[in-house]
Order: structure tokens, then C-alpha cells, then sequence
């Protein structure tokens, strides 16, 4: 039978490769958008996770959305917003108010992401101003502890390497507030605000509102709050997931078993002649859909590596992150690609099967 | 060994009259008998031998190989008592393009669970048999039709079979190679394999040690011709 599969497969070699290929760029998508859906999920969750029991405040105009893809636009909240909320009588609910600034500076080494944060920070050495570079920040400038980076004109002095970085922004450079402000060209201003404290005696909603009302064109965002927001988006990603799976599984059925019938077409006179030396139908069915599987196997293999790009590319663009699928994807695509392929191909092959050998063994 | 009792067949086309192919044919094939079964086009020789050989499903009546009625049988049983017990050559040598001689041979041999190496070394040992040893790695398009029509031969026999089925093998052939053919299958016969050939080549007939003369799907008469030792030598 390997004979058989592998001389048909050798003969036919641009017709399955253009079948592989299509299963290929279809596997790619699906792959691709599993990856980036389960990964904006998970991301979703850590945020939620680290949001914990706190609030993230933020400008009205700028989308939750974008500042997760850290696109903070130039959007502000009121300068003033700290003394605002601890002059108001929400202010005994609040236990800690953090101003930050979020913004992207241009360096040598390429844009870099920059939270001003009010601190306190300690003094750093030669009176120059403290910075906490983010690991992966670190690694790409090379800053090691101690060492010294432009900034914005001036010069910072690395007071240390930050493993797990704050609000898991490993590429932040983190600094003392008035020195992003000073840096992103925006000074007095800030684009979001961390409320922490215990909000078990009130309700949470009723809280953000307040927020809202105090610092008008402000988002209070709580964990509840970015639930009930997050989840009409991941259910519509769901069901776009759900909708391209079907359509892909569609279309690799249908690629499949036209190429199943294809092949019986063209083989039927073998097919004959196998079934007339003692071949069973089970053997000559299973010789179809064995190889209809194998084109389904190559083709979902070659979707996940080609999906490799894809999901970096798509990634970057749309949650500012550099993904790829993982290796569990890839037994599962190699699996569904064989199986569906095989399913596809139950039809024409049984139907190969089953046909009167002696219709064309008897012509001249 | 081979008996047909009753053997009708219809063929039914949606939209056509039926077509009686075989009626009420009755036949005893004993072993090591090489029978020839001639008449005009259209007559059912090849119904009839197919029909004897399992792969087509006779209207009414009875096929019985030894012991097996063969139409008993499941599908998947039938398959296993052609691939070990009859042997098909066709006119058209049905060789599958892309395999060499001797992977054309060794197929059957393979279907049937020998291992690669010992089914590869029956199908050299019966192309040897057939005149072709030299030609073992020649893909179908390489070889003369004479030729190809031994490696059919060689592939029929490669599971050592109790009947050799041959519906007209020596059609596509010219004198010669028609001759050839001939003589393998007689040589076939007397070392005892049972042989039985459509023909409608009155030649070929005569190289028979029976004929079998079908006319309009019925056996219209039946000649004795000469014995087994003398067709094998001639």
C-alpha cells in the first residue's frame, strides 16, 4: 500500500501540493486566530488578575482597548485628579491613589515605552534621576543595574532591573512621574490613575461612578466593570472563531474530497484491477482515504509553520505583542487536518470500492 | 473443482430493455482441465468469466470452487478466495503504470500479507519463468505488449492460484506474441494449474483440451480436443 500511496503522491505532486497548499493557508488563518484569541483571553485575565480589587481610571476618549495595546494617544486626565478624589467624599474609600503617565519616546535604539509613576522613588547616585527598567526593556538597551541612558535630553541612572515588572510591562522604562511628563513633551498631565482600597463596604459600580462624576470625561474601570466590557468582545471572537473553524473544516473536507474523487476517476481501471486480484473494498477504501489524510496531515503541518508569521504579524498589530502558536497547536491542527481529510474522503473512496471492477477490466 | 449450475445473468440499465448476458449455463470445469470458451461478440464469454472468477454476481444460480459456494461469500471473503485461489489475466494487461515488473507482480503476493522480500523474490522467479528476467525494473510502457502480457501472467500466478482465469489474453497480441502467450499457459496447464480462456480466436481455441462454444449466453455445444500432455507440448 506505501508503494502505491507514495508513487500516486510522487506522480500527482503539484496537484497535491496545491491541495496541500490551500489546507496549508486555511490552517494558517485558523491557527493564527486561535492563537491571538487565546492569548488576548489570557492577557484579558492577567489584566483582570492584576487588577484585582483595584480601579484603573482613564481619559474618556482613550479606548481601554488601545491602552492595553499600549496606544495611549494624547488623551489626558485632569492634572489635578489626585487632589480632586481626596477632596471629594469618595476620598475615606480610597486607600491609595497612583497617577501615572503611559507614552512612547523615540531612542536611539527605537521607540520605547515610558510610565511616568508619582513614586516615592529613592535618589539615585551623582543626583541623577532614578529609572526601573523592565526586564525585557533591559535586556534590548542593555542596562544593567547602576548603568546610565539618555532620556528626553537628560541622564537617568538605572537603579535596578525589574524581573517581573509592574503591571507586567516588561519593556517599560519606569520613571519618576515629572520625568515622563518631561520626557513625552506633556508635562502636568497624566493618562491614568490607579485607585486602590477596600471596597467591600460599597457597592463597586456605585464607586466608579462616583470616580466618574468627580473627574468628568474619566473611564473608571473595575474588574466588573471590564468584565461585562470584555466579554460581548471575547463571545464575538468566540463565535468568529467558531464560524472561520467551520468554514475552514468546510473547506478542507470539500478540497479533499474533490480530490479523492478526482483520483478515483482517474484510477478507476487500477482500482478495477486491484479488486479483481483480491484487494478487498475495505483495503482499496483505505488506500483512498490513507491518502487524502496524508495530504490533510502535510497540509495542516504546513499551515501551522506558515502560521508562525502570520500570528507575529497579526499579533504585533493588534495587541502589540509578538506571538506564535504553540507546538500542542500543531499535533491538534496535524490531527484535525488528517481527520477531517479522512472523514472528507469516506464518500468517494467507499464509493471506489464498490464499483464493478469488471466494467473496465474487460476494455480493450 | 469449478462448477456453474444454472448460471443466468440480466443486466439491468435504468431506461433500457434488460439484457440477457447468461442463461441457464451449466459447467463443470474439473481440475487440471484447460478449457476454452469461444462464440461470437456479445455471447457472454466474459460474463461467464467473470462470473466464474467471483467478481460479478450471476442473476440466478450457483458458482461453487471446491468446496465454496462462491457467491456465499461476503465481499471481503470473495476478495480473499481471488486473491489465493484464482489468478485473472486480462486482454488489456491492467499493469499498473507506475510500478516496475516486478512490483506489478509482487502486488498480489503483497495483498495477500507476504512480506516485501519474499513476495519480491517470487515475482522475480515467476518473470524468470515467463522470459523476463532482464526486464524485472521495466515500468509497462517500457515493455513490448507481449511482454506485458507475461508480467500479467506472472502476476496471476504469484499466489500460487487453483484456476487461471484469461479473458482473451492474447486479443491485443500479434502471431507471435499471441503464440507465446499460448504456450505459457499450456505449460501452465500441465504442470496442473487448471486453466480457463476466453477466446473468440479459434486458434487459440485449439490449444485447449476442451471448448466450450457459447452462443446468445447459452452453451451451444462443448468439443473435446486433445489431451493435456499433447497441448502442452505442442
Amino acid at each position: 500500500m506505501f508503494a502505491l500511496l507514495k508513487e500516486e503522491m510522487k506522480r500527482r505532486r503539484v496537484e497535491h501540493l496545491l491541495c496541500a497548499a490551500a489546507i496549508a493557508v486555511i490552517t494558517a488563518a485558523v491557527v493564527a486566530q486561535r492563537t491571538i484569541a487565546t492569548s488576548a483571553e489570557s492577557a484579558f485575565h492577567d489584566l483582570a488578575h492584576r487588577l484585582g480589587a483595584n480601579m484603573l481610571v482613564l481619559p474618556g476618549r482613550l479606548d481601554p482597548a488601545d491602552f492595553y495595546r499600549q496606544k495611549y494617544g494624547s488623551a489626558s486626565l485632569p492634572g489635578n485628579a489626585e487632589e480632586l478624589l481626596r477632596a471629594s467624599p469618595i476620598a475615606g474609600d480610597l486607600r491609595s491613589i497612583a497617577p501615572r503617565l503611559f507614552g512612547q519616546v523615540d531612542t536611539a535604539e527605537g521607540s520605547l515605552l515610558v510610565v511616568g509613576d508619582a513614586g516615592p522613588w529613592p535618589s539615585a547616585q551623582g543626583g541623577l534621576e532614578p529609572v526601573v527598567a523592565g526586564a525585557e526593556a533591559a535586556r534590548r538597551l542593555g542596562l544593567p543595574e547602576g548603568s546610565t541612558l539618555q532620556l528626553g535630553g537628560a541622564t537617568v541612572r538605572v537603579l535596578g532591573v525589574a524581573e517581573t515588572a509592574p503591571a507586567g510591562l516588561d519593556e517599560a522604562l519606569f520613571v519618576p512621574l515629572p520625568v515622563a511628563q518631561r520626557v513625552l513633551g506633556r508635562p502636568g498631565q497624566i493618562n491614568a490613575l490607579e485607585l486602590g482600597g477596600c471596597w467591600c463596604r460599597i457597592d463597586v459600580a456605585t464607586l466608579a461612578k462616583q470616580v466618574e462624576q468627580v473627574l468628568p470625561g474619566s473611564r473608571a474601570i473595575t474588574l466588573a466593570g471590564m468584565e461585562s466590557a470584555q466579554k460581548g468582545s471575547v463571545a464575538a471572537v468566540r463565535r468568529s472563531a467558531k464560524v472561520s473553524f467551520a468554514a475552514a473544516i468546510g473547506f478542507v473536507a470539500v478540497a479533499l474530497a474533490a480530490l479523492t474523487t478526482a483520483q478515483m476517476r482517474r484510477r478507476r481501471r487500477e482500482i478495477g484491477l486491484l479488486l479483481a486480484v483480491g484487494a478487498s473494498p475495505g483495503w482499496v477504501s483505505s488506500l483512498f482515504t490513507i491518502q487524502a489524510a496524508l495530504a490533510g496531515a502535510i497540509g495542516a503541518a504546513a499551515g501551522w509553520a506558515l502560521a508562525w508569521p502570520l500570528t507575529g504579524i497579526l499579533s504585533r498589530h493588534f495587541l502589540a505583542l509578538t506571538l506564535s502558536p504553540s507546538v500542542g497547536l500543531l499535533v491538534v491542527a496535524v490531527a484535525a487536518g488528517a481527520g477531517i481529510a479522512a472523514l472528507a474522503a469516506q464518500i468517494p473512496a467507499r464509493l471506489a470500492a464498490s464499483r464493478d471492477p469488471t466494467e473496465v477490466l474487460h476494455e480493450a | 473443482m469449478l462448477r456453474l449450475e444454472a448460471i443466468s445473468k440480466i443486466y439491468r440499465r435504468p431506461g433500457s430493455q434488460p439484457v440477457k448476458a447468461l442463461e441457464d449455463v451449466t459447467l463443470t470445469i474439473a481440475q487440471g482441465e484447460f478449457v476454452a470458451i469461444g462464440g461470437p461478440s456479445g455471447s457472454g464469454k466474459s460474463t461467464l468469466l467473470f462470473t466464474m472468477g467471483g467478481l460479478m454476481h450471476p442473476t440466478s444460480g450457483d458458482v461453487r470452487l471446491g468446496d465454496t459456494l462462491v457467491y456465499d461469500l461476503y465481499p471481503a471473503e470473495r476478495s480473499e478466495l481471488r486473491l489465493r485461489q484464482i489468478g485473472f489475466v486480462f486482454q488489456s494487461f491492467n499493469l499498473i503504470p507506475y510500478l516496475t515488473a516486478i512490483e506489478n507482480v509482487a502486488l498480489p503476493a503483497r495483498l495477500a500479507g507476504k512480506r516485501a522480500e519474499a513476495s519480491i523474490e517470487a515475482a522475480r522467479d515467476l518473470l524468470g519463468q515467463v522470459g523476463l528476467a532482464t526486464r524485472l525494473l521495466h515500468r509497462p510502457a517500457e515493455l513490448s505488449v507481449g511482454e506485458r502480457q507475461r508480467v500479467a501472467i506472472a502476476r496471476a500466478l504469484v499466489n500460487a492460484p487453483k484456476v487461471l482465469l484469461a479473458d482473451e489474453p492474447t486479443g491485443n497480441l500479434d502471431g507471435g506474441n499471441a503464440d507465446e502467450v499460448m504456450s505459457i499457459l499450456a505449460k501452465l496447464n500441465a504442470a496442473g494449474l487448471t486453466v480457463v480462456v476466453v477466446t473468440h480466436d479459434p486458434a487459440v481455441a485449439e490449444r485447449a483440451t476442451r471448448t466450450v462454444r457459447l452462443v446468445s449466453g447459452r452453451v451451444f455445444g462443448e468439443s473435446l480436443r486433445r489431451p493435456v500432455a499433447q497441448a502442452a507440448l505442442a
